[in-house]
């Protein structure tokens, strides 16, 4: 009897033992652990490209004079992917790099998605910021829409910026 | 024995889980989170919001017109409006970068830049900066310098269109001259000294004479100059845009001057004085019409500069 009673105690040790580890190694296979600094740097990488498109769509830079429209406005209107990439490679930093693509409702209600600026294939935690743009008739749209505008009618476009850090 | 056996594995075990467990929390750190939230709020707050100020009756956005006492300022915000997030407004920027106006303490609690700890507060060491993208000018810096001894900086940095100052944008149509002297010679009035310099831009020239398109020189008179000939370089400077070029620092005779073309005057604000400054400049081969001179604070518009805002933070 007092034999068994000893074994007891290094069994309910042992046990106490395993009943931990297996509680322990649970705890840290269950819970997702993001480091810290990583969700910052989405939340900076998200900040700068809303920050780069929200200027490129204010009335004040193109300094009040010479059109209505605002810089992205015109870009997306005369597809001008060149200038856009030049104006978002100036207010991005340099460790930045993005894809940009237009994309709106055809027609017949199909989604088009154009991509018009290419810097190479997105990594894992690459963020996308977007903003719409309305086009109307009177803007100087670019053929290369491929579309018709009636005075009445407006046109909004999807610009969908992908960031990722190189 | 067995006893012995049985405690022995389970303090160990037990010791071990112990030592374990705040480990799997390190990238939780309260500190860490703490200063990327406070430098994530600091750039919202004056990058998005217009501050706000009021005293016992009325109050508003406008806390650079309308702050006397300090203590009337509740908010430090940069934009200039409510619905123009990112595009921030020359005065609150120049406000918020004079020491005189508020001192780093003042900074730092209308910013909360601090933790209470106990009865205490404890403050964060902070460096506000905001940098033109361009030439990298500084246009507002706030805050301590960052060295060794800082520890862990970090810092957010948000893209702004910050207003820098004011030019004009005249017609050359409508631009007068002191008629019947002459009618190639327009002239503009300035009122008053200025604390920014005098800029503004000439276009769609009235070009009577294509082949002998000219500009000449410009003149100052006010209480303290009398047809004084300005100085290229110190004292002011032209550019000239065409339909193909983009503004480019032009000698003093730009010649020849198109119709659709563009010349910008910046001249130095210390030439400037209480009362009127008449500023006339002579063309060659362009007419102006007969009139009054055109007032140019009358026609001001605001100058924005693409710059890069960042707030750093440290414990």
């Amino acid at each position: 009897m007092k034999n068994e009673s000893a074994q007891m105690n290094t069994i309910e040790g042992v046990s106490a033992a395993v009943l931990m580890m297996i509680t322990l190694f649970f705890v840290t296979q269950s819970s997702i652990i993001t480091p810290q600094t990583e969700m910052v740097l989405d939340t900076q990488l998200k900040q700068l490209g809303n920050d780069a498109l929200r200027v490129l769509d204010s009335e004040e830079i193109t300094n009040n004079y010479t059109t209505n429209n605002t810089m992205l406005e015109m870009y997306v209107a005369n597809w001008s992917a060149d200038d856009l990439d030049s104006d978002l490679d100036m207010l991005l930093t340099d460790n930045i790099m993005y894809n940009l693509d237009f994309v709106h409702l055809e027609t017949d209600l199909n989604m088009n998605r154009s991509r018009v600026i290419t810097s190479g294939a997105p990594v894992e935690n690459s963020v996308v910021v977007s903003r719409l743009v309305s086009l109307h008739s009177d803007d100087d749209v670019s053929t290369r829409w491929n579309l018709t505008i009636a005075p009445t009618d407006v046109k909004v476009v999807d610009v969908r910026l992908t960031l990722w850090y190189i | 024995m067995d006893f012995l056996t049985g405690i022995t594995i389970f303090l160990v075990t037990f010791i071990a889980v112990a030592l374990f467990i705040p480990g799997m929390f390190t990238p939780f750190e309260s500190e860490t989170v703490d200063l990327n939230s406070i430098a994530y709020r600091t750039s919202v707050i004056l990058v998005e919001d217009p501050g706000r100020w009021n005293n016992t009756t009325i109050g508003g956005s406008d806390w650079e017109r309308n702050v006397t006492t300090r203590a009337n300022l509740k908010r430090i915000g940069l934009a200039i409006d409510k619905d123009n997030p990112n595009v921030l407004h020359l005065n609150k920027i120049k406000f918020f970068n004079n020491d005189s106006f508020m001192n780093n303490s003042e900074v730092i609690y209308n910013l909360s830049l601090y933790r209470r700890i106990g009865t205490t507060n404890v403050t964060y060491g902070y460096n506000i900066s905001i940098v033109e993208l361009g030439d990298g000018t500084i246009i507002a810096e706030r805050g301590e310098i960052i060295s060794s001894t800082s520890g862990d900086v970090v810092s957010m940095k948000r893209t702004v269109l910050a207003q820098t100052g004011y030019y004009a944008y005249l017609d050359g149509e409508n631009l007068t001259q002191e008629d019947p002297v002459a009618n190639t010679k327009p002239w503009i009035n300035v009122t008053g000294s200025q604390d920014e310099d005098v800029v503004f831009e000439i276009t769609n020239f009235n070009v009577t004479n294509p082949a002998s398109t000219k500009y000449q020189w410009i003149k100052l008179n006010n209480s303290a100059f009398t047809n004084y000939n300005l100085t290229t370089g110190t004292e002011y400077n032209v550019w000239k845009k065409t339909n193909t070029t983009d503004f480019v620092l032009s000698p003093p005779v730009t010649s020849p001057i198109n119709r659709t073309d563009t010349l910008k005057f910046v001249i130095n604000r210390t030439l400037f004085f209480a009362g009127n400054n008449t500023l006339e400049m002579n063309f060659g081969g362009i007419d102006f019409k007969g009139g009054d001179p055109l007032e140019y604070t009358d026609s001001l518009l605001p100058i924005y500069e693409l710059a890069r805002l960042t707030v750093r933070v440290w414990s």
